[in-house]
């Protein structure tokens, strides 16, 4: 009797059955729900292959996938990032008000870049030293955030048209690939080179795994937390400089409005876990993607909007679901 | 033991005190400003305003408080508030009756959907109710078709809501007779009891042979109904209801419910304090606009540096008291 | 035929890989103390688990109070008269004491909870404990360990139970509050009460039981009237050897060593009402070992020795120079390692690799400015599993999927990596087969051999007088003695802890 239970079934059904569907669907079910959403966007969309819709995709995807990669670091170190719409916002702010203010274009980017990590620094120390929960503190962030951005930006409408910040949001490499595309694959690499090889994202992973074992094998659980907030508000001061230089136009209150809930959805499509502990950059990508796609299929097909956010709403849930049952 | 016993429960200590009376200490400073620097702050008509101001996100923040002190947290009362809203619009002219119903069940419902994926298919309460939030936001703007829906106000129901019962604002009684009776479920019940146990040790709770999937439901049940409920009743008042004027209500029920000292990691915190939150949130923007010269974002500012200084000193407080307990035990 | 309160016949429970119980069976009287021994992963637990329905039986039967019984949930077992109370208490530390005996069944009148009446029934079912002085009211977590635990036994009394399961009940209690509890049990017993008594502790279970069931290995050794037992014959029965060898055996104490030098040396240590003037040295090649009570300020000790707290008084010295550690990292620079009692809160990463889990604390020597060099890292993990013979698919399996014992030795392994000067080891051996145990044990003494000095706390005294040179004793927080190889034994050990706690005004430690 007991070593029949040992045997391996041998029957048909049975080693369909031993084909892990749990596991394919855990490990790819971003990737699936992604071939699934192409597939039919190519049957209802005769336009979606062409170039055009590509690209524009591409640009859209832009702000989203790099607050995701931001926020899946952070996810991984066991915390949450609801402030990075605002840390866009203030990023946005302070550079085009340095710039009218005649600050060169160049030193203005960095300002605002600097004026995120220090947002991100902000985060980070709280949420270390005072052990103030992430989402407290990053809510905090988020409220005070965009009106600090507001009270920054002088002119509530700024056009940007014809400064450098038009001609780096219309610039193409070659003349033909958008420069964007290309900050944002280098962001990508340099991304999936941090998570992989790094001791820093190890010690992230190992913190948001457990962080009272990190602390006892000798990771800087202070340090490391600041560096991952930080990372993070950079990773959306991009985002937020290339969202304006694109549109060539400055508004504090919409800039990165609400793109936190693209992002977390993104990050849990993509299969990061939310207990911490593993970074997923390539399932963020997807999740990115995924996300936007469905804003633009809904798009193409003539249909409000708004189903777009019950599409989303169904992915995740879904995405949740399949990870659940490994 | 017996010794060690006595001396730690004879001193309650003054950290705690100061935990538990933090947010009143908070509220009364502000108040204590608003009087002195603007004769208008301390006039019925201006608290009366301010009570009609906070009562329907005070509405929500009872229910999320329910689900915070069980250790969950929901996303989903604004978009939750939105839908009912635009229902309960939509249904205002023809089906008045049906228009307060219908909506809070539906908010019931939803409720009962984020507890299923909750506690049936293991989904974190952040990520759950966000998609649900996505969903329920989607769903209000396609009822309302992207604009503001027209709402009947001239029903019975509207004119109760919108009157004055001695100058108390209709509403603010609905709020603060709502939190009366959740303060004495929060306390008096087996299920509001049961609320604390699990947000205080889940396993524990689940071992003493409580119902802790059951409670949980219904928590976030409670919060879904809470927050159609606060839809319902803003569309009572206003003639015209969109979608988006719900932006952003979890996040003040959050804070309101995080300000009266109630803990995110659930099972510690007094409902009755909620509305020492609840009026917090209320006030700041009060005075900025008294003040003239600000505008809400800079109230905005402010608000976040007010929730900042709470949570700071509440999170000071409690280190402390957890290191002079420790010495204790 | 005799009637039994409770009959489980035949139990079976196998996880995978592991046969937890084999046909294992239970029978308790009504009103009787019945004691259920063995050695750590002997099913104990597994066996009680499958009682009160965590775990479904693969086997067997039960019947409890003359009816079939098939526990489904911790609900439903109370209501069928079972109570629970676990080693690690499962209550709500925030929720009053009143509550914490209440909840799930409080007295009501008209819907609403009766605060009153819950109110004087704690107090009463406490006072008839000899607890009159707890605050029912106040908060649970302001009450002491010992308390805390009589608050989950009144909760069992109060739910009337007909059984009441004690999972090592006594383990942090003092002498004093031991003598409460038994006066309980007594009391329980009168009302016809039956209960099963896990301890560790021999001198308990003859002082209070009348019955024993004896599991080894998952399989039942037999059921003993506790008049027909000496303790001697008890133990042969738990470990399945002849007692006198294992209880007699002292480790032959390498005494050629002479190049031993004095690794750590801690003087006075005090920190907060916990730990108080405690001191210690330890040599390289040196196993000293650390006995006492939960409670008796070991853990505490490891604690600050390994930086994770600060001492408020005292000084540490590592390798002659004076250390002020402010965080394990500035311990770990100085060369030492510590594995904690909880592996589960303080040790795994569950969801990563075991190459991750055993690299973390060498990271920075396998990395160059900040970037990793993987293939050094999967040198190291493939080498120790190999060399400690670590149970895993490969080192990418994530940690969790591996058994209690293969993830010590994993743990173990993420110090040795680092070839520390000194280990601290709290419990090395817990919650781990007795296959894996030895292994432990051996592992242990082979680093020694090699010259590491060992800080061993432990709270199995076999574990101890098997392994250690020298053993510390701690009660209450001091150091009550210190036992030389040739003095140790488990007499010495429970005089001193006996004579620590009963009179330390008058007891000076070395």
């Amino acid at each position: 009797m007991d070593r029949n239970v040992n045997t391996p079934i041998n029957t048909s059904t049975g080693w369909l059955k031993s084909i892990a569907w749990a596991e394919i669907l855990g490990n790819y079910g971003a990737q699936l729900v992604f071939l699934t959403l192409i597939a039919a966007c190519a049957l209802s969309t005769p336009k979606f292959f062409s170039l055009g819709t590509l690209e524009i995709t591409l640009l859209d995807v832009f702000p989203v996938m790099l607050v995701a990669l931001g926020m899946t670091l952070v996810i991984s170190s066991g915390g949450i990032d609801i402030s990075v719409g605002a840390i866009m916002a203030i990023s946005g702010a302070v550079t085009v008000a340095l710039y009218t203010s005649g600050v060169g274009w160049v030193l203005s980017m960095g300002c605002g870049i600097g004026a995120a990590a220090l947002c991100g620094l902000f985060n980070g120390v709280l949420i270390s030293i005072f052990r103030i929960q992430p989402i407290i503190v990053t809510l905090v962030v988020m409220i005070a955030g965009r009106g600090l951005a507001r009270r920054i930006q002088v002119d509530p409408t700024t056009s940007l048209k014809s400064t450098p910040f038009d001609t780096l949001g219309l610039y193409r490499i070659a003349g033909k690939v958008p420069v964007q595309i290309v900050i944002m694959l280098a962001v990508i690499a340099v991304m999936l080179f941090v998570v992989k090889k790094t001791v820093f994202a190890k010690n992230t992973e190992a913190i948001g795994d457990n962080p009272r074992a990190a602390r006892l094998v000798g990771v800087n659980t202070l340090t490391t937390t600041v560096g991952v907030y930080v990372v993070c508000g950079v990773l959306c001061a991009i985002a937020g400089i290339m969202t304006i230089a694109r549109i060539a136009q400055l508004n504090a209150v919409t800039l990165g409005g609400f793109i936190e809930l693209d992002a977390i959805a993104a990050v849990a499509i993509g299969g990061t876990p939310f207990s911490g502990g593993r970074a997923r950059i390539l399932g963020t990508i997807t999740g990115a993607i995924i996300v936007i796609l469905v804003g633009v299929i809904v798009g193409l097909n003539k249909m409000p909007d708004d189903y777009a956010k019950v599409f989303k709403a169904l992915i995740i849930v879904i995405a949740m679901w399949a990870q659940r049952r490994k | 033991m017996d010794t060690k016993t006595e001396v730690t429960t004879n001193n309650p200590g003054t950290a705690s005190l100061m935990q538990s009376e933090g947010p009143l200490v908070a509220l009364l400073a502000l108040c204590v400003v608003g009087t002195v620097f603007f004769p208008t702050f301390l006039t019925p008509l201006n608290l009366a305003n301010i009570l009609r101001q906070v009562s329907l996100t005070g509405i929500v923040s009872i229910g999320m408080a329910f689900v915070i002190l069980s250790g969950g947290i929901d996303l989903s009362v604004g978009s939750i508030a939105a839908l009912a809203a635009v229902l309960a619009a939509n249904l205002s002219g023809e089906y008045p009756f049906l228009a307060v119903l219908i909506p809070i069940l539906a908010g019931i419902g939803m409720g009962a959907l984020n507890g299923l994926l909750i506690t049936r298919m293991k989904i974190p309460p952040f990520i759950a109710t966000l998609a649900m939030m996505l969903g329920a936001t989607g769903l209000a703007f396609l009822l309302s078709d992207g604009e503001s829906a027209p709402s009947d106000t001239s029903g019975w129901f509207s004119q109760v809501t919108n009157s004055d019962i001695l100058g108390v604002p209709c509403i603010g009684v609905i709020f603060v007779l709502a939190l009366g009776v959740a303060i004495i479920v929060a306390k008096h019940t087996p299920f509001g009891r049961s609320v604390y146990a699990i947000g205080g040790n889940e396993e524990a709770a689940r071992m003493m042979g409580l119902h802790v999937n059951r409670d949980k439901m219904l928590a976030y049940m409670l919060s879904g109904g809470c927050a159609a409920t606060a839809g319902v009743l803003y569309a009572a008042r206003y003639t015209a209801v969109s979608p988006g004027d719900f932006a952003g209500w979890e996040l003040t029920a959050i804070a309101a419910v995080v300000i009266s000292g109630t803990s995110l990691t659930g099972g510690i915190g007094k409902m009755a304090h909620v509305l020492y939150g609840v009026l917090i949130l209320g006030t700041i923007p009060n005075l900025i606009n008294k003040q003239g010269t600000l505008d809400s974002h800079d109230a905005n500012v402010i608000t976040g540096i007010v929730l900042l200084a709470v949570i700071l000193l509440q999170s000071r407080i409690a280190n402390q008291e957890e290191h002079s307990l420790g010495d204790m035990a | 035929m005799e009637h039994y309160l409770l009959e489980m016949k035949g139990i079976g429970k196998t996880f995978p890989g592991v046969v937890a119980l084999d046909d294992v069976s239970l029978f308790i009287r009504y009103g009787e103390v019945h004691a259920l021994m063995g050695e750590n992963g002997a099913g104990k637990s597994t066996l009680i688990k499958v009682l009160t329905g965590i775990y479904p039986r693969d086997a067997g039967e039960i019947r409890f109070d003359r009816n079939g019984f098939s526990p489904t949930g911790a609900a439903q077992v109370q209501q069928a008269g079972i109570s629970t109370i676990y080693q690690e208490l499962n209550l709500i530390p925030h929720l009053s004491v009143c509550e914490n005996i209440f909840i799930g069944r409080e007295p009501k009148t008209r819907g609403l909870i009766d605060w009153k009446t819950a109110e004087k029934r704690a107090k009463e079912i406490l006072t008839d404990m000899g607890l009159q002085e707890v605050d029912v009211l106040g908060p649970l977590r302001k009450q002491s360990v010992a308390t805390q635990q009589m608050v989950a036994i009144a909760r069992a009394i109060s739910i009337d139970a007909k059984l009441v399961v004690m999972d090592e009940p006594t383990s942090s209690l003092s002498e004093k509050e031991v003598q409460t509890l038994f006066r309980v049990i007594e009391t329980l017993k009168e009302q016809n009460i039956s209960i099963i008594f896990i301890s560790h502790k021999l001198d308990e279970v003859f002082e209070i039981c009348d019955r024993a069931t004896i599991l080894r290995d998952g399989r039942l050794v037999g059921q003993y009237s506790i008049g027909d037992l000496t303790k001697l014959k008890l133990v042969s029965l738990m470990i399945g050897r002849d007692a006198t060898s294992v209880l007699g055996k002292n480790k032959s104490v390498s005494t050629g060593r002479e190049d031993r030098q004095v690794v750590l040396k801690a003087t006075n240590l005090s920190r907060a009402r916990r730990t108080t003037e405690i001191s210690i040295d330890i040599n390289s090649g040196e196993i000293v070992g650390v006995a006492g009570l939960l409670g008796s300020g070991r853990t505490e000790l490891a604690r600050i020795l390994f930086g994770d707290e600060m001492q408020d008084r005292g000084r540490i010295e590592i390798g002659g120079k004076s250390a002020r550690m402010k965080s394990p990292r500035d311990a770990i620079r100085l060369g030492l390692g510590f594995c904690s009692e909880d592996r589960k809160e303080e040790g795994l990463f569950p969801n990563m690799s075991v190459m991750d889990n055993m690299t973390m604390a060498v990271l920075p020597e396998l990395s160059k400015a900040g970037v990793l060099s993987r293939r050094a890292q999967l040198e190291i993990a493939q080498s120790y599993i190999d060399k400690m013979g670590i149970a895993t698919s490969g080192p990418n399996q994530p940690m969790k999927e591996l058994s209690g014992g293969n993830q010590q030795k994993v743990l173990l392994a993420r110090w040795l990596c680092k070839n520390p000067m000194l280990m601290i080891l709290d419990e090395p051996t817990r919650g781990i087969d007795v296959g894996g145990k030895a292994e432990i044990e051996n592992l242990i003494t082979e680093l020694a051999g090699d010259g590491v000095a060992i800080l061993m706390i432990s709270s199995e005294m076999e574990e101890l007088i098997r392994s250690c040179d020298r053993i510390a004793v701690l009660s209450e927080g001091r150091k009550v003695g210190e036992l030389a190889a040739k003095e140790i034994s488990e007499e010495h050990i429970m005089q001193l802890m006996a004579h620590g706690s009963d009179s330390r005004e008058d007891v000076h430690g070395p």
